[in-house]
């Protein structure tokens, strides 16, 4: 007579027989199993039942290919390595798009503009009157006669004093314009170039290549 | 050659080469899409898109399991292939590959009688697998038919060693049910357990 089993023993164990049909079941859990299945019949009765399910699925043979999948020696020599560039172009243009999110973000936050302020010396130093313009800072930006840019606020039609922006600081901020500009126009041009090649490859994909496929 | 001579050679742009690999690898590759798809007409054109994708993907593969990589390939066009149809049709495999399947499960001494029990046979064992989840499906085809181990099962289907061990169970369970449905043509061993 066989003593009841739990259920959720039961359970657990044929959760178990598929590895253990496999022999991949660790020694414990080999041990487990056939300790449970011992005094289970109806656990005997589900590992025999998967057993010959397992036993019919090996004697599902292997059909022969109906014909050779060899490719023709065509369009997708050309695309697959004339192009080896292609490979190259999405993370390029994720690259340069990072890259334009930062400067552009960076703009906004100014934080890109140096923080310290001039001493008393070096603002009497960059007085309009007596200082020549930096090499790398454009001529009228400090124009006594012209004037100040538009800097942060308040301080675009003020006279110069040792609090408003300094040619240096100008000059930190005088190269984004250009990046953002460079940056933007590498994006959109990586962007069309990545489009274009998609595209190429979908239209040979939807073409039939080999011609055993055609009639 | 040996095998990484023609991936080498496949990789460096020689056609022949690659074309060498399909030969070697384009049964197992239409039995994976054929056992997936259930119709033959599918099974070629996933296969096809198969080797075409490889072809194109082959200078990126970085040494390893070629076979899984390239049934990894498969198994993604089967998946698309399913996903466009959105649907399965195991009857409509056509009597020709019927024939030729039920030939190869024949025995040499085997009466009519036995081989139309065979051919029915054979084809239930189709429409149970159609009856699976895709990701049972899978399973059981890549580890049962194509006997690939759990590790390489796990390389094909990018899954983990717990979900393979897991949808093999599920599906050899539930591919079990559905063939006691229909014990009536199942071998007397097997129907005493419906």
């Amino acid at each position: 007579m066989f003593r009841q089993r739990p259920k959720e023993e039961c359970r657990k164990v044929r959760e178990m027989l598929s590895e253990y049909l496999d022999n991949r079941l660790s020694l414990e859990g080999q041990t487990a199993v056939e300790h449970h299945l011992e005094g289970c019949p109806g656990c005997r009765d589900e590992l025999d039942s998967l057993q010959m399910t397992v036993r019919l699925l090996h004697r599902v043979p292997m059909v022969p290919s109906p014909r050779s999948f060899a490719l023709a020696d065509s369009e997708p020599r050309r695309l697959a390595y004339s192009q080896p560039w292609v490979g190259w172009l999405r993370p390029a243009t994720a690259v340069a798009a990072l890259l334009l999110v930062f400067f552009f973000a960076g703009d906004l936050l100014h934080i890109f503009e140096p923080a310290v302020l001039p001493t008393e010396g070096e603002a009497r130093l960059m007085a309009p009157e007596e200082a020549q313009p930096a090499p790398d800072v454009p001529a009228d930006v400090f124009g006594a006669e012209k004037s100040l840019p538009t800097g942060p606020a308040g301080s675009a039609s003020q006279p110069r004093s040792p609090e408003s922006p300094l040619p240096e600081e100008a000059a930190a901020v005088a190269w984004l314009p250009p990046v953002e500009i460079a940056l933007s126009i590498l994006v959109v041009v990586l962007g069309g170039l990545m489009i274009f090649a998609t595209w190429q490859r979908r239209r040979v994909a939807r073409a039939r290549i080999s011609p055993e496929k055609r009639e | 050659m040996e095998e990484q001579e023609l991936i080498s050679a496949s990789q460096a742009g020689d056609l022949d080469c690659f074309n060498s690999l399909v030969e070697r690898y384009q049964r197992q590759v239409y039995n994976l899409c054929l056992r997936m798809l259930g119709h033959p007409d599918l099974a070629e054109d996933a296969a096809q898109e198969t080797f075409l994708s490889a072809y194109r993907a082959i200078p990126r593969f970085r040494g390893g399991d070629f076979r899984a990589w390239l049934l990894r390939i498969a198994a993604n066009a089967c998946h698309d292939q399913l996903r466009a149809r959105r649907r399965y049709h195991p009857a409509s495999l056509d009597s020709l590959v019927l024939e030729a399947e039920s030939s190869l499960w024949a025995d040499q001494d085997e009466s009519p009688e036995d081989y139309a029990l065979r051919q029915e046979l054979g084809q239930f064992i189709n429409e149970g697998l159609a009856s699976l989840p895709e990701e049972q499906r899978s399973v059981v085809v890549l580890c049962d038919i194509q006997g690939l181990s759990y590790e390489e099962v796990a390389q094909v289907t990018r899954s983990s060693l717990g979900t393979v061990k897991s949808r093999l169970s599920r599906g050899r369970a539930r591919l079990r049910d559905y063939l006691l449905e229909h014990g009536e043509l199942l071998p007397p061993e097997f129907r005493q357990y419906k």
